[in-house]
């Protein structure tokens, strides 16, 4: 056995690899319940990628056929329906538990210095992760499927000048059809998972370069013993592992009940429309994009068009996820934990999330006076969060934050 | 320019197509289907054949599927209650040697005929010959058209004809419960009123202007309503199986998965805690 | 809290059973993504028993139909061709179909047929899948002279069959071809895909009822 191991590590950095990464990689001690989404999230990208192997093994990107391949998948392939549910289900739980790793963010502040660039691959990842969302879901050729890509495709029509051109290139068609379909599953099966795997790489790199944070926000770092361990770091390896072991069987219980119990959720993970094939000749009677996508569909509903153009709506849209990227140096607070904050900060959080929710909720609403004028109002409190980061972030008492992490 | 125009106006379009949601506010009746309960899929299933495949496809369906989902299990209980009463030396029944016959695939007269016979044929054979005759049953009771029992179930009428006579295709209903929902086939089935405006003299209250006859007209007039009802619920239900035939295993799957992983969080829970041990009093404990 | 003992036993333990439970739930999950590799339920439907009326075929004459998506032959053997499948015995591997089970039961016999002028034969090579060609001329030049009796000849690697499916000596394909199952439903009509024995059962629904 050591044999193995040395004539392999001359060779190849095994050892070294798990012990900088694993055995010997020093985490906070006081992670709590918010820190199981990074390597949840890790799981289910694995998830998508298996089952997506294997759904790419009997799906027809046709448009003639792709809606019949995914009832064959369905139907006629043995355990077809089980994979399915899990790629479809995997999706929805896929941005569950990335916002809830990025509110983890959000709490504990860390993106902050020396983190910035976590943040900022991150947010890449998250953006990376939405088209991919967006494309394996025009995939199954439904109605919702190909009025919702028709939806947000239009979209690059409205860019100044170039739009109309630009809207045909994507779509290699005048509207869309089967090239637009090929297109998106090469994107989909080959190029968005790759560059989602190279980006969780880089972003694990960078992790692994300044180490983690953690609820007080305090860089275990600063404090070392005489060998050089931070005082209150534990190796990852086994005592995260062990404990990301239980947060994993946790999840696929929770996971495994909507595969099983519900796995359309009501429509909210597979939508009743979906199930009718496209036809290019008659929209249903309501569209809106799948669940993780509706705050930014709000954000681009809310913004009335102008200059006779939807486009400031679609800047809108795309200024709500690009100023994510921003937050590191908009945040001017000195501490990095809720725990520490001034109140300022606290408050604003709160209604940062509220407004977040409910844009989210308004985008799987049909347009009414009410509703448009609510968009508008929470559109406003998005961007303020921002845009008064700097602002309030300076402002208030902040707590004295320990030396050392609290907690047991 | 025009491009920019045709995209607002998708836009503009689809916003107000929002508010004529406001159609789907028909009360629906609760159809309160039961995919369990087997004999009403079989009446169902029965039902569609009779009154819908005429003109209605289920392209997604194979009719060697039905027969294996919801007419083997009868063939497979019936075969064990016939063995059980041979092997108790019960007398056997006309409907006993018959279930015997259907299994070993041969027609059974007496009781010894039938002990012997069983004792030559492997359970392989018997599960094969169970599975056949549910195949041969499907055959003879569900399928119309000279199809072949793994063939999907086609409507008889031709497209053609479907577009003179309806002035429209009838839409094939593998998934409509899953699109419309087994509450809205439901009521639907059941709010034909007569309409003389219209081509068939019906109209629908919750599909207005329907190009639908009154299909089931001849079963409302000749039943209870009460019965009446019944039998369109077990349409429903049966287009509720046929919309998601894995629906019959997936939720008893699902308590299995359940319990395998609650075993799973236990020993996975133990193990944490015995390794944190370290954390709260042993070799990683905090040190000042 | 005082100072606790660690048993490092009950930890050995606790990881063996979780690796092994978790191990099991790995292979339980495995298996549903190994299964979608078997033929689904469209492929088996299309595997179906297929049927080919021979009241057209005349003697010497071969039909090519698909069973399984494999290539099956009919052909009619005349008198001659017959009688000379036994004079064939020492230049092939298995004249007898003793060796081995390339043919179901009913067709162990000579002719590895059910009758022996009507043959029934998988044209796939058992050396490496390929179809081979029908050779029935006596005496071909290029195969032997002769000596050749009419048969398969293969042409990607050079095997021999005679026309009852049986290898030659000395050629790439280790075995005879196979033959598959069938039966003939009446004199004219042969079924692909069904034994004689599978078919002779009599109908078993009586009653057009259900329930």
């Amino acid at each position: 056995m050591d044999n193995n191991k040395n004539w392999i590590d001359q060779r190849f950095p095994l050892t070294k690899v798990w012990n900088e990464h694993l055995a010997e990689y020093y985490t906070p001690r006081n992670f709590n319940f918010w820190y199981f989404f990074g390597s949840l999230a890790m799981l289910v990208l694995v998830m998508q990628i298996v089952t997506g192997i294997f759904l790419t093994m009997h799906f027809k990107p046709d448009e003639l056929k792709a809606f019949a391949s995914v009832e064959y998948i369905m139907r006629d392939v043995n355990w077809g329906w089980l994979i399915r549910y899990l790629h479809s289900t995997g999706a929805s739980a896929f941005f569950i538990v990335i916002y809830l790793h990025m509110y983890r963010g959000l709490l504990y502040g860390s993106y902050k210095s020396p983190r910035e660039l976590i943040w900022i691959l991150g947010m890449v990842l998250y953006i990376a992760l939405m088209a991919e969302a967006f494309m394996g879901y025009v995939l199954p050729w439904g109605q919702m499927s190909y009025w919702g890509a028709k939806v947000i495709i239009s979209l690059f029509g409205s860019v100044p000048l170039i739009g109309p051109d630009l809207l045909v290139w994507i779509l290699g068609d005048y509207a869309v059809g089967d090239p637009a379909l090929n297109r998106f599953f090469s994107l989909h099966v080959i190029a968005l998972p790759l560059i989602l795997v190279i980006l969780v790489f880089l972003h694990i790199v960078a992790l692994h370069t300044v180490g983690s944070n953690n609820p007080d926000g305090v860089e275990i770092k600063k404090n070392k013993d005489k060998n050089g361990i931070p005082k209150d770091g534990i190796p990852f390896h086994p005592y995260y592992s062990v404990k990301d072991i239980v947060g994993v069987v946790v999840f696929l219980m929770i996971f495994s009940a909507v595969v099983f119990f519900a796995p359309a959720m009501n429509g909210y993970f597979l939508e009743h429309a979906n199930f009718i094939e496209a036809n290019p000749l008659k929209t249903p009677e309501h569209i809106a994009p799948l669940w993780y996508l509706t705050p930014f569909y709000s954000v681009l509903r809310a913004i009335p068009p102008m200059f006779n153009s939807q486009f400031p709506g679609v800047v809108g849209m795309f200024s709500a996820l690009l100023i994510l990227l921003a937050l590191p140096w908009l945040d001017r607070s000195k501490v990095k934990s809720i725990r520490y904050r001034s109140w300022p900060y606290k408050v604003a959080l709160g209604v940062f999330v509220v407004s977040f929710i409910t844009l989210g909720w308004l985008g799987m609403e049909p347009v009414t006076k009410t509703n448009s004028i609510l968009a508008r109002v929470f559109t406003v409190i998005y961007f303020g969060f921002f845009i008064l980061m700097p602002w309030f972030t300076s402002i208030g008492k902040t707590k004295e934050v320990p030396k050392r992490v609290t907690g047991k | 320019m025009k491009k920019l125009l045709t995209t607002a106006s998708v836009l503009v379009g689809l916003t107000i197509s929002f508010n004529l949601l406001a159609n789907s506010d028909i009360h629906l009746d609760h159809a309160d289907t039961n995919i369990r309960d087997q004999k009403s899929l079989q009446n169902g299933a029965q039902l569609f054949m009779n009154y819908c495949s005429g003109c209605h496809s289920l392209s997604f369906m194979r009719y060697n599927r039905i027969g294996k989902d919801l007419f083997l299990g009868d063939i497979v209980s019936a075969y064990k209650q016939a063995k059980t009463n041979l092997s108790n030396d019960n007398p056997l029944s006309h409907s006993d040697l018959q279930a015997l016959s259907n299994a070993i695939d041969n027609p059974v007269n007496n009781a010894k005929e039938a002990e012997k016979m069983l004792s030559n044929l492997s359970d392989d054979v018997i599960a094969e010959n169970l599975s056949k005759a549910t195949d041969e049953m499907i055959e003879k009771n569900l399928m119309f058209n000279a199809d072949k029992v793994g063939s999907p179930i086609i409507a008889t009428m031709s497209k053609k004809g479907a577009e003179a006579w309806f002035g429209t295709t009838p839409p094939d209903l593998s998934l409509v419960a899953r699109s419309k929902g087994t509450d809205w086939i439901y009521t639907y089935l059941r709010s034909f009123y007569k309409d003389d405006s219209r081509p068939f003299g019906v109209n629908n209250k919750v599909l207005v202007n329907a190009s639908m006859p009154d299909v089931l007209w001849h079963l409302k007039q000749s039943k209870s309503t009460k019965d009446f009802n019944q039998d369109v619920r077990d349409i429903t239900n049966f287009l509720d199986y046929v919309g998601e035939p894995a629906k019959l295993v997936r939720v008893d799957l699902g308590y299995k998965v359940l319990g395998f992983l609650f075993i799973l969080f236990i020993l996975a829970y133990l193990m944490k805690k015995e390794y944190w041990k370290d954390v709260k009093y042993g070799k990683w404990r905090a040190k000042d | 809290m005082s100072e606790q003992t660690i048993d490092l036993k009950k930890r050995r333990f606790l990881t063996n059973a979780t690796s092994v439970v978790g191990a099991v739930g790995v292979g339980f999950v495995a298996w549903p993504f190994l299964s979608t590799w078997n033929p689904s339920a469209r492929a088996k439907a299309a595997g179906a028993p297929v049927e080919v009326d021979i009241s057209k075929l005349g003697e010497g004459q071969l039909v090519r139909v698909l069973w399984r998506k494999q290539p099956v032959w009919i052909f009619k053997r005349d008198k001659t061709t017959v009688s000379n499948l036994s004079t064939l015995n020492d230049i092939l591997v298995d004249p007898n179909s003793l060796e081995t089970s390339q043919q179901p039961e009913y067709a162990k016999n000579p002719y590895r047929s059910i009758n022996p002028d009507i043959a029934v034969i998988i044209g796939s090579c058992t050396h490496l899948g390929c179809s081979p060609t029908y050779r029935p001329e006596l005496g071909a030049a290029d195969l032997g002279g002769d000596a050749w009796k009419g048969g398969f000849y293969c042409p990607c690697h050079g095997s021999k069959f005679d026309l009852a499916g049986r290898v030659y000596i000395d050629v790439p394909a280790p075995i005879n071809l196979m033959i598959p199952p069938y039966h003939f439903v009446s004199d004219t009509l042969i079924q692909i895909g069904v034994s004689p024995e599978e078919h002779e059962v009599t109908p078993i629904f009586k009653s057009n009822k259900l329930t």
